[in-house]
């Protein structure tokens, strides 16, 4: 335990933003160094990202439709974090969700000739279940480690390798199966208008998460656990329930990126709808030091690398998974700058 | 019978990538190091492998190019956790997605193509047939799966009966102790990572030459199962071997179950995986891992 973790209520806001800026700084340094090494030029590079990311009105837009299921998903992986606890399960969270989210908004739809169902049902609805569904498998993880010990790590991996033949072997067999090249559902019954009200949402849950987590007694207990795990056991705190909780929780934030990719991006459930957001969420938790706001800001800076990314791509500058190198190395920097910030609570990994 | 012998046989070949992982994840968390990079080295090894054989028309020269790969990566892992202080989860998760994406810039950037390597030409898949080893009954297997199931004893007796054995175990209950007898804990830890590499390398390098070409995702959880193998076993070299050949005739018995019944191939890609949780929540909490694993060396 090199930094005590701050329990204080503004937990220096300068100072973390600053740290964040740090990680990032260095990380573009080191990843330009790769890409170099990769036999490209990382300033051409550079500015096609920026360029793709930010260049026009068009280009924001979908630098913003990138951001918003970055920052739900780091949401399901920093709030674990502040508990100590490492979630790297959010993939198959919001796998699962959207899986739901696609039958549910599926199942929505009117009879042949019937009034169109309002978005304002399909929508919550939709919500609310693939948040169940998230909640569910993130829930799993949390109840092996609150009552097994067993690592959360190894958990939600394994919860991963199952989600994805698991959603599979749904949507083969589905009656709402449309038939289609790759599996996918039915249209859904309704869709929201493209990224700002998802945006909308995304945000005020980030607000809301980080009013909980400095203002509320829950909020305290969490940031208790994730700083002294053992004192919190020896002065009474219900450690265990808090543990699972944090995961059921983050699960039910990775279960909205699903709901979110049905109703505003794709407008049904579509096998492989998620390019890893689960994993860049981990970065997008890292860089954003675990808190709400921290989480926004770096969401749309890794959301800006990727669409930048598939522009630079388009033209031909470097292949796209350069940003996922990015992200590597976003992680590692992270990591290796701000070691143990945040709580251990050890067991076997 | 011979249904038996089948299965016997698909299990050793699913057993070598798996069984190599896992004794070089026994290595390096019995030094202290927890690690969830095992699947970078296996990938590592793997593209190394089928990239030097493309290159070289040598299988040889290919199988030692993966090694110095994943041995290239299981350093840079383990200097990382070792001088940085950096948490060793966080480290292997990037490590894992560094890999991964690496692996598919360079098939861009080398071969034009996303999804794999060109196969092996024929004359190099002739010659690796003809190194194939009969086994009485079992098939022929490549000299890497014998080298697989000869590695755990030549690991356990390393680790328990030789000197440098008891140094990685000894730095991984009590680095502060180890020091103060003149081991350097950074050094050990750093050794044993880098044999990770190259066991979990070798392998990767299976994989490929197996495959007789590298194709992304390769390694495809193998990796991770071999981690939760470790576990199970209580970080012991030959239970967590027994752990990983459980789980290689648990893949063949279902691969052969496949063909003889009519199940979803989604479900027996499901079963290894959801067997490891079941084992793996029975058995945590009675095991021990060693007390200094994941702890940063002061």
């Amino acid at each position: 335990m090199s930094e005590a973790p701050s329990l204080s209520r503004t937990e220096g806001a300068v100072a973390q933003m600053r740290a964040g800026l740090e990680i990032f700084a260095v990380a573009l340094v080191l990843s330009s160094l790769a890409v170099a090494a990769l036999g490209h030029d990382p300033f051409r590079m550079l500015a096609a990202v920026a360029q793709g990311a930010f260049g026009g009105t068009a280009e924001i837009h979908a630098t913003l439709a990138e951001a918003v299921p970055l920052i739900l998903a780091g949401l399901a992986v920093a709030l674990p974090l502040r508990l100590g606890l490492f979630n790297v399960g959010a993939e198959g969270q919001l796998v699962l969700g959207g899986l739901v989210a696609g039958l549910v908004a599926a199942g929505l739809r009117p009879e042949e000739g019937g009034d169109p169902t309002s978005v304002l049902l399909v929508a919550p609805i939709c919500c609310a279940a693939a948040a169940a569904t998230g909640a569910l498998w993130g829930g799993v993880a949390g109840f092996l480690r609150a009552r097994l010990g067993v690592h959360e790590v190894l958990s939600t991996i394994l919860l991963n390798l199952i989600a994805w033949p698991l959603a599979g072997l749904v949507i083969r067999r589905s009656w709402a199966n449309d038939g289609g090249q790759i599996p996918q559902t039915h249209e859904a019954a309704a869709r929201l208008p493209e990224v700002y009200p998802a945006l909308a949402l995304a945000v005020v849950l980030a607000v809301l998460y980080d009013a909980w987590m400095s203002r509320t007694r829950g909020g305290l207990v969490a940031r208790a656990v994730g700083g002294a795990p053992r004192a919190s056991t020896v002065i009474g705190l219900p450690v265990s329930r808090a543990l699972f909780l944090s995961l059921t929780v983050g699960g039910a934030f990775a279960g909205l990126v699903g709901a979110q990719q049905v109703l505003d991006q794709h407008g049904r459930y579509v096998e492989g709808f998620s390019p890893g957001f689960g994993f860049t969420a981990i970065a997008v938790a890292l860089l954003g030091r675990g808190s709400g706001i921290g989480v926004v800001l770096a969401a749309v800076a890794l959301g800006a690398l990727k669409t930048g990314a598939f522009a630079m791509d388009a033209l031909q500058v470097a292949p796209r998974e350069v940003a996922t190198i990015v992200q590597g190395v976003v992680i590692l920097t992270a990591a290796a700058l701000s070691a143990r910030q945040f709580g251990q609570s050890g067991a076997a990994a | 019978m011979s249904a038996v012998l089948d299965i016997a046989g698909a299990t050793l070949r699913e057993a070598t990538p798996l069984l190599l992982a896992t004794l070089g994840g026994v290595v390096s968390e019995r030094s202290g190091v927890i690690n969830l990079a095992l699947e970078s080295y296996l990938l590592a090894g793997a593209f190394g492998a089928a990239a030097g054989t493309l290159a070289t028309g040598s299988l040889v020269v290919g199988v030692l190019i993966g090694l110095a790969l994943a041995l290239v990566v299981a350093l840079a892992h383990g200097a990382l956790c070792v001088y940085t202080r950096a948490d060793h989860v966080v480290t292997g998760v990037a490590f894992n997605l560094l890999v991964d994406a690496g692996t598919i810039a360079a098939l861009v950037s080398v071969y034009g193509q996303k999804g794999a390597t060109t196969i092996f030409p024929a004359d190099v898949v002739a010659s690796m047939n003809g190194a194939r080893v009969p086994l009485p009954g079992l098939g022929s297997h490549s000299p890497i799966t014998l080298l697989a199931l000869v590695a755990i004893p030549l690991t356990t007796f390393w680790l328990m009966r030789t000197k440098g054995g008891l140094r990685v175990r000894a730095v991984g209950e009590n680095p502060a102790c180890a020091e103060s007898l003149g081991v350097s804990a950074a050094r050990v830890r750093i050794m044993a990572v880098g044999a990770a590499g190259l066991l979990a390398g070798l392998g990767g390098a299976y994989l490929a030459l197996d495959a007789t070409s590298f194709s992304k995702h390769m390694a495809g959880g193998r990796g991770y199962l071999a981690l939760a193998a470790v576990v199970i076993g209580k970080w012991r070299p030959v239970w967590a071997a027994t752990a990983a050949l459980a789980f290689a005739a648990l893949t063949a018995l279902s691969n052969h179950l496949q063909l003889t019944l009519d199940i979803p191939d989604e479900l027996l890609l499901m079963l290894p995986f959801v067997a490891t949780l079941v084992v793996l929540s029975g058995v945590v909490g009675r095991a021990r891992p060693p007390a200094a694993l994941g702890e940063p060396l002061s």
